[in-house]
């Protein structure tokens, strides 16, 4: 199954994308089977491209991008895929090419600022160890303690955290969860100087403190012309930052498109249903009810796996996996019962 | 300056400590009196006629209900007293502060031996978990925890002492060999501040298969749970950060992943403390070694009962003290107690 | 959409969850040979009066022109300086251990973990205040250094030492059960529970207690272990078991003056006790690891 390489650029040259995820399928090893996490993911981002990943909790998104880092726990298996970054497969390359990626390509900002940080050591000896190993600093001259401070403070105030001096001299735990987010998000930088990747970094804020943190990360992001790839299970944060979004459904891409198309014409059953539910202004409450089944990884259907919960699942889509349609240019979804346009 | 929840630590776990030792002591005069039979006849002798254990029941004051008893025998123990002892017919205190320092000798280098050895391989086998020199060192910890100390005890006196004569096989000096002036009453330290050092290097040689019969078991069951701790922590999500800025491994290791690990390893080994003080009852008798726990097998053994009860007592001191330490110095390393008062 | 009613059985929970355990226990493979070894000794030991080649030497006999004969075919252990079979006693020695080790648990882990449930629950309380400072006192100093001292005040025996390991023990399992309880008490389940008026006793037992079994069941594998060692260690300085009682403790001792050269009749009593400690620790972690939910 090939996912034509689209580019966004209107020359019609076709640029290589940053970041192309071929074919990939993860899954893990448990007491109760190996589960089949990801299965046949397609994706790519290019250069500056921010696009944004939803689904809800379980579908494989964290799976996703800590594939993309290599950092999956030992019970992880990564059964076929490629992950080329800049040339690069990540999934085949050796540990020292992986690290320099991680010290100067790419950056990730965790879900759960209160359990990122290491709680027995000040936010200074995170922040400095994570400058001394990183592009900003060349690792091989002696660093002076005074450019690290200074760097270190750089980097606070750019993230909007005020007595930056204060909070280098803080454990994590003396600090709100806004503020530990922003230190992860200043981690997070020094890193991304190509991509980041943000597994839903405003999930576990509070709801007053996450329009903040989106603002930041989109003027961070903007500036720096970074790319992204926002994962979330809340479809409103996307609109209005990312440019492409990518809806999977455990574990399947199941409809990729430009944030405009989506919204205006979902196609697939699954992403129609993610943007009635969302409540509107108007007070209506238009949401279908979608029985809830979890679902089992150990055994996933054959076809496609949102024919358990669908309602307009036929038999073949129960026991065929459907290709992806185009549907217009850069739309793709994944459905039996859609005709090509 | 202390601060004052750190004050307030201190001074319920030292009041916790005082009734514990007094409820301690108690107990164990309790049972030394009611449960032998009849200590006077056991001071008297089992053939010595009735009147001459009547004469010893009263000398010893048992004739006097049990409270009394217990109040006279603790108004001597605060005064340092702690009675007679009808084995070596001297002041059990002149023979607890005589052997008392022989045996704190060996167990400082019990520790030395365990906590480093701990360390050691506690760190090495928790940074490559389920590899080679993890299972090495887990197979290792099973057969050496497993095995008594007092069998290892045997094993290394039959292999470095008989077989093949590397060590001494007992005794804390060799014959012929005088002990230094007593100044502190540690063999060691006492032929060093006087500058006899072939003595010390003499005890310090005789040291050591006691103390690595001590040791061993200690040495992996620390190695053990800092080994867990340290696996434990690799699963956490703020490892997962640090592997995926791509920190070095001596760092990631070292520093982040030891650090946490640490601080319930140190919990464990005032256990380990606890165990080797235990286990040295048993093996200075296997190897002769001429020290408080031995003084202490030998008084069990003749129902020197003044004596059980100071060696109880002595143990349970340097245990409370023991754990009191390893507890602040955890206080002192965790940063979320030791700032707690720093929040925001 | 139809929904299937499922109704599962009692049996296929229980099913479920055992295999669910044997599968998390059977990971390791050290845990199954731990549980090899234990059961293995188990059995020998209880069926010691039929395999052992010469069960009468375990107790009063004397043979001087068969004593100090190293391990043959006729005494697989060799023969001791009385002339008993080395092997055979072995064989007792262990059955007198498990025998240890059977009344000491079973009299210390009821009795412990009821304590430490009701002390538990009724936290904070003058009950629960009395209960934890005895047992304080009991832990003030090692188990080893309590039950010397307190088999040493009595007439050294077999029974006398299940006493003093008993009294030492006990406090052990009252303070897990304990620590336990205590935070489990503050579980929405058992508040609900006190909320619809349930009566405490069943709480205490169908609420809390199930979910403490896990560390009281391992720390109960593990401790087989460590009650023979210190069962051994009492009767290795004489206070335990008295001769010709073949104890594992008091076997070592008698030979130790034997070595080197007559090795057998020291190493092979001091290789059991080692073993079985060995096959009990390695059970004890697999039943641990049952209840933990590893994740790397």
């Amino acid at each position: 199954m090939v996912l034509k390489t689209f580019s966004l650029k209107s020359d019609g040259d076709s640029v290589e994308p940053l970041l192309r995820i071929k074919n990939l399928s993860v899954g893990y090893k448990t007491h109760e089977g190996v589960t089949k996490v990801l299965d046949n993911v397609n994706m790519y981002v290019y250069r500056g491209e921010k696009v944004g990943l939803i689904g809800e909790s379980g579908a494989g998104k964290t799976t996703l991008l800590n594939t993309i880092l290599r950092i999956l726990p030992p019970n992880a298996r990564v059964f076929r895929g490629e992950i080329v970054f800049n040339g690069v497969d990540l999934l085949r390359a050796k540990k020292n090419v992986l690290d320099d990626i991680r010290r100067s390509r790419i950056g990730i900002i965790f879900q759960d600022p209160m359990s990122a940080l290491n709680p027995f050591f000040k936010v200074r000896d995170q922040l400095y160890d994570a400058l001394r190993y990183s592009k900003f600093l060349d690792k091989n001259k002696k660093v002076d303690e005074k450019v690290l401070k200074e760097t270190s403070l750089k980097m606070l105030k750019e993230v909007a955290l005020p007595d930056a001096e204060r909070v280098l001299d803080s454990f994590p735990f003396q600090l709100s969860g806004g503020m530990r987010q922003r230190v992860c998000i200043a981690l997070a930088l020094t890193r991304a100087n190509d991509l980041l990747l943000a597994d839903e970094p405003t999930t576990n804020l509070d709801v007053t403190i996450q329009e903040q943190i989106l603002n930041l990360l989109r003027d961070l992001v903007n500036k720096r012309k970074l790319a992204v790839i926002l994962v979330t299970h809340a479809l409103g944060m996307l609109k209005g930052f990312v440019d492409r979004i990518y809806v999977i459904y455990a574990g399947q891409i199941v409809e990729v498109a430009n944030t405009n198309k989506l919204f205006s014409n979902p196609q697939h059953p699954y992403t129609r249903f993610l943007l009635e539910s969302a409540p509107r202004l108007t007070g209506e409450w238009r949401a279908k009810e979608l029985p809830e089944r979890i679902i089992n990884y150990i055994n996933p259907p054959k076809g496609c796996r949102f024919s358990v919960r669908c309602p307009y699942a036929t038999d073949r889509c129960k026991t065929e996996k459907p290709q992806m349609i185009e549907i217009s240019s850069g739309h793709f979804a994944r459905c039996w019962l859609l005709r090509k346009v | 300056m202390i601060r004052t929840d750190v004050a307030k630590f201190i001074i319920k776990r030292g009041c916790s400590i005082v009734f514990i030792l007094l409820g301690l002591s108690v107990l164990i005069f309790v049972l030394a009196r009611v449960l032998p039979g009849d200590p006077a006849r056991m001071a008297a002798g089992w053939s010595a006629p009735d009147w001459v254990v009547e004469e010893m029941r009263k000398k010893l004051g048992l004739d006097k209900p049990l409270h009394i008893q217990y109040i006279y025998w603790l108004s001597n123990v605060l005064k340092g007293d702690f009675g007679f002892s009808i084995y070596t017919k001297r002041s059990v205190t002149y023979d607890v502060l005589q052997y008392l320092p022989i045996t704190l000798e060996l167990l400082i280098v019990t520790e030395i031996f365990s906590i480093l050895g701990g360390i050691i391989l506690g760190v090495i086998a928790g940074t490559f978990p389920y590899k080679l020199p993890d299972n090495v060192v887990r197979v290792v910890a099973y057969i050496a925890i497993s095995m008594p100390a007092f069998v290892w005890a045997i094993i290394l006196q039959l292999l470095f002492a008989r077989i093949l004569p590397i060590f001494p096989a007992g005794g804390q000096l060799s014959p012929g060999v005088t002990p230094p002036p007593r100044i502190t009453g540690f063999t060691m330290l006492d032929s060093l501040i006087s500058g006899r050092i072939d003595v010390f290097l003499d005890a310090l040689w005789h040291t050591i298969l006691p103390a690595l019969s001590l040791s061993f078991g200690s040495m992996m069951q620390n190695a053990r749970i800092l080994r867990s701790g340290m696996v434990d922590i690799k699963g956490k999500q703020y490892m997962l950060l640090s592997e995926a800025l791509g920190l070095p491994l001596r760092l990631k290791a070292f520093k982040y992943q030891f650090k946490p690990a640490a601080i319930p390893a140190i919990t464990a080994m005032a256990m380990s403390i606890g165990a080797d003080m235990s286990n040295a009852f048993l093996v200075e008798v296997v190897y002769n070694w001429p020290g408080f726990s031995r003084y202490g097998i030998t008084a069990m053994l003749n129902k020197d009962l003044n004596a059980i009860v100071a060696v109880v007592l002595v143990v349970g001191i340097i245990y409370a003290i023991a754990n009191f330490v390893v507890d602040l110095i955890v206080l002192y390393l965790d940063p979320r107690t030791r700032y707690a008062s720093h929040t925001t | 959409m139809d929904r299937p009613s499922v109704r599962i059985s009692r049996w296929d929970l229980w099913s479920e969850r055992l295999r669910k355990w044997w599968f998390r226990f059977s990971r390791s493979p050290l845990s199954v040979a731990g549980f090899i070894i234990s059961t293995t000794c188990v059995m020998l030991a209880l069926l010691a009066p039929l395999i052992a080649p010469h069960p009468e030497h375990a107790g009063w006999y004397i043979n001087t022109d068969e004593a100090l004969q190293p391990p043959s075919l006729k005494y697989p252990f060799g023969t001791d300086q009385y002339g008993r079979c080395v092997f055979s006693r072995v064989l007792f020695g262990m059955r007198y251990s498990f025998i240890l080790v059977g009344v000491v648990l079973s009299i210390v882990v009821p009795l412990g973990t009821l304590l430490g449930l009701i002390a538990g629950y009724f936290k904070n309380t003058l009950v629960d205040y009395i209960i934890m400072r005895i047992a304080d006192i009991f832990v003030a100093v090692p188990p080893l250094v309590m039950a010397l001292a307190i088999a040493a005040v009595l007439k050294p025996s077999l029974i006398n030492s299940m006493i003093a390991v008993s009294l030492t023990w006990w406090p052990w399992y009252t303070r897990l059960t304990y620590s336990s309880v205590s935070s489990l008490k503050n579980e929405y389940y058992v508040i609900y529970a006190e909320l619809i008026g349930e009566r405490r006793i069943s709480i205490l037992f169908r609420e809390i207690l199930p979910n403490c079994l896990g560390p009281i069941l391992t720390k109960a594998t593990l401790d087989v272990g460590w009650v023979i060692l210190v069962g051994a260690a009492l009767s290795f300085v004489g206070l335990g078991a008295q001769p010709p009682t073949p104890d594992l403790g008091t076997m070592v001792s008698e030979g130790a003056h034997l070595l080197p050269h007559y090795w057998w009749v020291s190493i092979f009593p001091a290789m059991t006790i080692t073993i079985i400690i060995l096959g009990f620790n390695l059970l004890g972690d697999g039943i641990k690891d049952i209840f933990v939910e590893e994740r790397w």
